[in-house]
């Protein structure tokens, strides 16, 4: 166990290391670094999470979220650039935290990339919903998020953040090691892409304003009724549970 | 009819898909992607993918156009000026790179083609369980319920539809609120349903003990050798590649494209990596069609 443990930590390094000796020594090689980046930082939260032996029920759990985020795609398949998987994970993240909302999210785009067919787009795809999942879950107990706004402002943010996070990629795709950092090409590209960013962001706000409140509800309800992911939030915040007789 | 090189283990073509990847980023050099291009062609071909690879031609031939065409409007460095487009320097060096750029992602775009036919969500879900095990169990789980929610989504929706509410009819918010009332009644089915599934795991005893589970891929020596072979070749050429063969230099000033010994020596290493496929269906063909 203690052997295994050294060998994984200086692996971790060595690669850390490597990472930074190539990201000197290739540096015209943007794009392949920042993936590695991407995939590393993401390994972080998924070996995490491994540590932590889950129950079943909070497996099933995040399996069902993160299969409705990406099957909610399907009901919208007659109107264009509309689709609720954000606001899925958000609300996910917003009520069962930030570790299972970035769980949620990575699954749902690997899953669903697994049945689509896989790209280099794929690890950003995941980082990207992950930290939709990720950030909601930070916030959710900050007075921005328990106001209906202030997650409308949440909601707009995201559609733009996300847009932009696949098109660093995108953007890195084109220009790949041709050192060509303009930012006049760099806005050309962003404006490209501010349509359908602003498409999704309108998305978040209508599904948010509309379903915001059931779907917390909904999900705090099922959370209190069956005790899911109860124990390790409130020992991680050292709050006593208060049971509230209903 | 699987071909062999599927039937290796799924590390063996994980890795070799891996590497060949950070072939194509490393060896930027109009012979070797050419080459490059040429083995992704054969394995495609090889391995039946036409006909996907058919289906991305679009994308990949408007993107790569994209860059080449972008490259030089972008980018005035190099110092033969072919001509001026605006008081703008259209230079050799930046047309020779954009189509380099354009040449590598349409080589990675193709590879990935192959590698969504070979490696097939099970082989990549036996990777993630000898790493990630409870992550590849969330993974399988997600997998699972994908299709089960499809088919309560058609049920929600032809109930629906007996009552007058359809997605495809009515003014836009109005349809996409209906969407979503789709998805929050699958929410709250599967919610339930789901405590179902989590009990009867437990029941049968999940997470009492290690996991056990079907080895359905055996890790042979045939495996261990071709390993040995990708990773061999794949550090000589590395070691090429960092004393300056196997790659052109544009900026700030170009080389001859023609090829060195030692250039030559890296090249011959960079076909036998990427044609390992092939040479093991060759092989394989030989040893069916002649010595049998």
């Amino acid at each position: 166990m203690q052997a295994k443990k050294i060998i994984v930590t200086s692996a971790a390094l060595l690669m850390v290391a490597l990472l930074l000796y190539l990201s000197f020594s290739l540096q015209s090689q943007y794009i392949w670094i920042s993936l590695a980046i991407v995939v590393l930082s993401m390994l972080l939260l998924l070996i995490r999470f491994e540590k932590r032996k889950a129950e079943p029920r909070e497996l099933v759990l995040l399996a069902v979220l993160a299969a409705i985020a990406a099957v909610g795609r399907v009901p919208f398949a007659s109107i264009p650039s509309v689709q609720p998987t954000t606001f899925v994970i958000m609300m996910s993240g917003l009520v069962f935290g930030a570790e299972s909302g970035f769980i949620i999210g990575a699954v749902a785009a690997l899953a669903s990339n697994m049945i689509l067919g896989q790209g280099p787009w794929t690890p950003w795809q995941m980082a990207a919903w992950g930290l939709v999942g990720f950030s909601a879950g930070l916030l959710k107990n900050s007075r921005l998020m328990n106001w209906t706004w202030g997650r409308v402002v949440f909601g707009i943010v995201w559609g733009f953040l996300f847009g932009w996070i696949m098109n660093i990629w995108g953007y890195f795709s084109f220009t790949q090691g041709g050192n060509l950092f303009e930012l006049k090409s760099i806005f050309t590209y962003f404006a490209a892409s501010a349509l359908f960013d602003a498409m999704h962001a309108a998305s978040n706000v209508f599904f948010l304003v509309l379903f915001g409140k059931a779907w917390i509800k909904i999900l705090t309800r099922f959370k209190r009724k069956y005790g899911l992911m109860e124990f390790r939030e409130l020992s991680s915040l050292n709050i006593k549970p208060i049971h509230k007789k209903y | 009819m699987k071909s062999r090189f599927e039937e290796f283990h799924p590390l063996v073509s994980f890795i070799f898909f891996v590497l060949a990847l950070s072939l194509f980023i490393l060896m930027i050099h109009p012979v070797f992607l050419l080459l490059g291009l040429i083995f992704i062609l054969m394995i495609n071909i090889t391995y039946r993918s036409v006909e996907q690879l058919r289906q991305w031609a679009a994308f990949m031939i408007i993107s790569s156009l994209f860059i080449f065409l972008l490259n030089p409007l972008f980018n005035e460095r190099g110092r033969h000026v072919l001509f001026m487009f605006h008081q703008h320097r259209i230079t050799a060096e930046s047309l020779i790179y954009g189509g380099m750029s354009a040449l590598s992602l349409v080589i990675i775009m193709a590879m990935f083609v192959s590698y969504n036919k070979i490696m097939t969500p099970n082989k990549l879900l036996y990777l993630f369980s000898k790493i990630l095990p409870q992550f590849a169990v969330l993974l399988m789980l997600t997998l699972r319920f994908i299709p089960l929610m499809k088919r309560r989504l058609d049920e929600i929706s032809s109930i629906q539809l007996s009552k007058g509410i359809s997605v495809l009819h009515g003014a836009l918010n109005k349809r996409v609120k209906t969407g979503l009332l789709y998805v929050q009644v699958l929410l709250t089915y599967s919610l339930e349903e789901a405590i179902q599934t989590a009990d009867s795991m437990k029941a049968r005893g999940y997470g009492t003990r290690v996991r056990s589970s079907y080895e359905y891929f055996k890790f042979k020596k045939r495996d261990g050798l071709a390993l040995v072979y990708l990773l061999l070749l794949y550090l000589l050429i590395l070691w090429g590649r960092f004393n300056g063969f196997g790659h052109l230099t544009v900026y700030p000033i170009m080389e001859s494209w023609q090829l060195g010994t030692g250039d030559i020596r890296i090249m011959l290493f960079y076909c036998l990596f990427l044609g390992f496929p092939l040479l093991i269906e060759l092989g394989g063909y030989i040893r069916w069609h002649i010595l049998n």
